[in-house]
């Protein structure tokens, strides 16, 4: 019986196509998408530009291959500030004795209260914009979630035989810890850190797309859709494939997460 | 029962003071003196140090936090430094767009989940779970802001179904909720994917245990199996992420009043970000604060009423 499927693959596909464009954008020259061509202006897509052009003339799809380097850059770094901010906090809660675990529990639970977007738009708003700041902003929403998973992974692998036999042989609790407990818990932070992924994007792009995001001229799909927001009248494609590209991305982290979960996670599935 | 609603309004109350403290703490670092935002720039010193006096800037973080959350108890969120009236004030007149939107949304949502997700996990594996599961997935990722730019394009600008981005105020209720109907599509479209998943999986999971089959042993209808059995078995997961989803509407409203310029509690947050209106985003932040403490409140008071081991337990 495979546990390797279909989301998987999709997912995993759309998210290497989404690295891939990222990729193919470093590889344009510098300065591609911020190239202006004023007698190119807002070309509908064709042979040239196949994704069309803005109202400086600026290449659509270059714009939207450099601004796929923007969410992923923004989507890794907030993960990773999700993770490391998250598991210490989590494990520090299950394994630091009732009250810690009141405390730290309490505190994640007021940020966790907290819509994503609204949380993530005060802190962007208190660091200010940019693209470093929003994925720091984005981290810090990404942080209760994955406490609260660590937290509740480690207090259900605690009781289990083979974690008392570790203890019984004579190994230290950090050593516990880390070589017996945490491991336990790989596969569910890696399911959450791929939605999370997905969930990155999408707070990124609306941050973009009001503007306290990454700045303009540094393209980012949000950015574009902010950006083009009086042509879309005339120019429909500009509000099409930055929106598309969105939806591509966050679902292939979506879909590889549910995968992710099929395959490292398979007795919590339905 | 009410031992379990105290313990419960407890948290709840705990959870909100912490969510102001991480507001308040969160909004002091703010970049930009709102004394000089008043004054202008080249504003004379002494009279920067009297506004800072007068708006309590002078003041260290937690005696301002006390002195807030205490007018907040007594109904006193300071005043507006754009609007210069009371923050309650602005927040009570813009309240009831949004609040009409998020429910218009969150009935839309439930409006398509429910079918959506009881036919996919009756019919498991069948041709409408496999679409319901596909569409699900694709709506939960595509971004409500760009689905309110969408609809606008195609049902407000291209066809004139419905009013593009104005409000009629509420004088005109027909008008009104007409103007809401395509930023409620744009908002409840992604709720609406995740309860169909939430409610597929969870009837599913329900269909399998033993009451069921004990049910269907003893001869209950299908119908009757799944309405008063299986549904309301399976009524936690999906309540609970409604009561997430009313913090995901609210918030959600921010950028979505913004594509269609609604006058409404998310415009004022954006606006009181780009003023530096501390006060109104304190004020705005407390609120959605509070109706989502509100709600997980009356989530869980549901869990009680559907499953008595959980009253028991406190």
């Amino acid at each position: 019986m495979s546990r390797v499927t279909a989301p998987l693959l999709i997912g995993g596909a759309l998210a290497a196509a989404v690295v891939a464009a990222a990729v193919a954008g470093t590889a344009l020259p510098p300065g591609a998408a911020l190239a202006m061509h004023i007698p190119h202006r807002l070309l509908p897509p064709g042979p040239g530009h196949p994704f069309g052009t803005d109202q400086f003339g600026r290449d659509q799809l270059t714009r939207i291959l450099v601004g796929a380097q923007a969410s992923l850059e923004v989507a890794l770094v907030a993960t990773a500030v999700g993770l490391l901010a998250g598991v210490p906090l989590g494990a520090a809660a299950a394994m630091g004795g009732r009250r810690w675990d009141e405390v730290l529990m309490r505190l994640t639970d007021g940020m966790y209260a907290f819509p994503a977007l609204l949380l993530a738009l005060m802190v962007v708003t208190a660091l200010g914009p940019g693209l470093a700041h929003t994925a720091l902003a984005i981290g810090i929403v990404s942080a209760p979630p994955f406490a609260r998973l660590t937290r509740a992974r480690l207090l259900e692998l605690r009781p289990l035989e083979y974690v008392e036999a570790a203890r019984a042989s004579g190994l230290g609790p950090w050593q516990v810890l880390l070589r017996h407990l945490l491991p336990g818990a790989y596969g569910a932070l890696a399911v959450q850190a791929s939605a999370n992924m997905g969930g990155a994007i999408l707070v990124e792009a609306a941050l973009s797309y009001l503007g306290l995001g990454v700045q303009p001229p540094q393209p980012s799909w949000g950015g574009m859709l902010n950006d083009a927001q009086g042509f879309f009248l005339t120019s429909p494609w500009l509000a099409l494939f930055p929106g598309l590209a969105i939806t591509v991305a966050v679902l292939g982290f979506n879909l590889l997460g549910d995968g992710l979960s099929d395959l490292l996670e398979p007795r919590t599935r339905g | 029962m009410a031992r379990f609603a105290a313990v419960r309004a407890g948290s709840a109350a705990l959870t909100l003071l912490v969510m102001t403290a991480v507001t308040f703490v969160v909004l002091q670092v703010l970049p930009g003196n709102p004394a000089l935002l008043i004054l202008g720039m080249g504003a004379d010193p002494s009279a920067v140090a009297r506004v800072n006096a007068a708006l309590g800037l002078n003041q260290p973080l937690p005696v301002r936090y006390g002195l807030w959350l205490w007018g907040a108890l007594h109904g006193n969120l300071g005043t507006s430094l754009q609007f210069g009236q009371p923050v309650t004030a602005l927040l009570l007149q813009r309240l009831p767009l949004t609040m009409a939107l998020a429910v218009l949304a969150a009935s839309l949502a439930l409006l398509i989940a429910l079918p959506l997700g009881l036919l996919a996990a009756v019919r498991r594996g069948g041709l409408i779970d496999v679409l319901s599961v596909a569409l699900a997935q694709i709506a939960a990722a595509i971004p409500a802001f760009w689905l309110g730019i969408i609809v606008l394009l195609a049902f407000a600008v291209r066809r004139h179904w419905f009013p593009a981005g104005s409000f009629p105020g509420w004088s005109h209720p027909l008008a009104a909720v007409a103007a809401l109907v395509l930023p409620a599509v744009a908002l409840g479209a992604g709720r609406a994917a995740v309860l169909t998943r939430l409610l597929r999986q969870s009837v599913s999971e329900a269909m399998r245990q033993d009451f069921v089959r004990t049910a269907r042993s003893k001869g209950v209808s299908p119908r009757r199996i799944l309405w008063r059995h299986a549904l309301r078995a399976a009524a936690i997961a999906p309540l609970t992420v409604f009561g997430l989803q009313v913090g995901e509407l609210l918030a959600g409203s921010i950028v979505i009043e913004s594509v269609f310029s609604l006058p409404g509690l998310g415009r004022l947050v954006l606006y009181a970000i780009s003023t530096r209106d501390l006060p109104t985003l304190e004020g705005c932040v407390l609120l959605i604060a509070t109706l989502v403490m509100l709600a997980n409140f009356a989530v869980d008071l549901l869990y009680a009423v559907l499953d008595p081991r959980i009253r028991s337990a406190g």
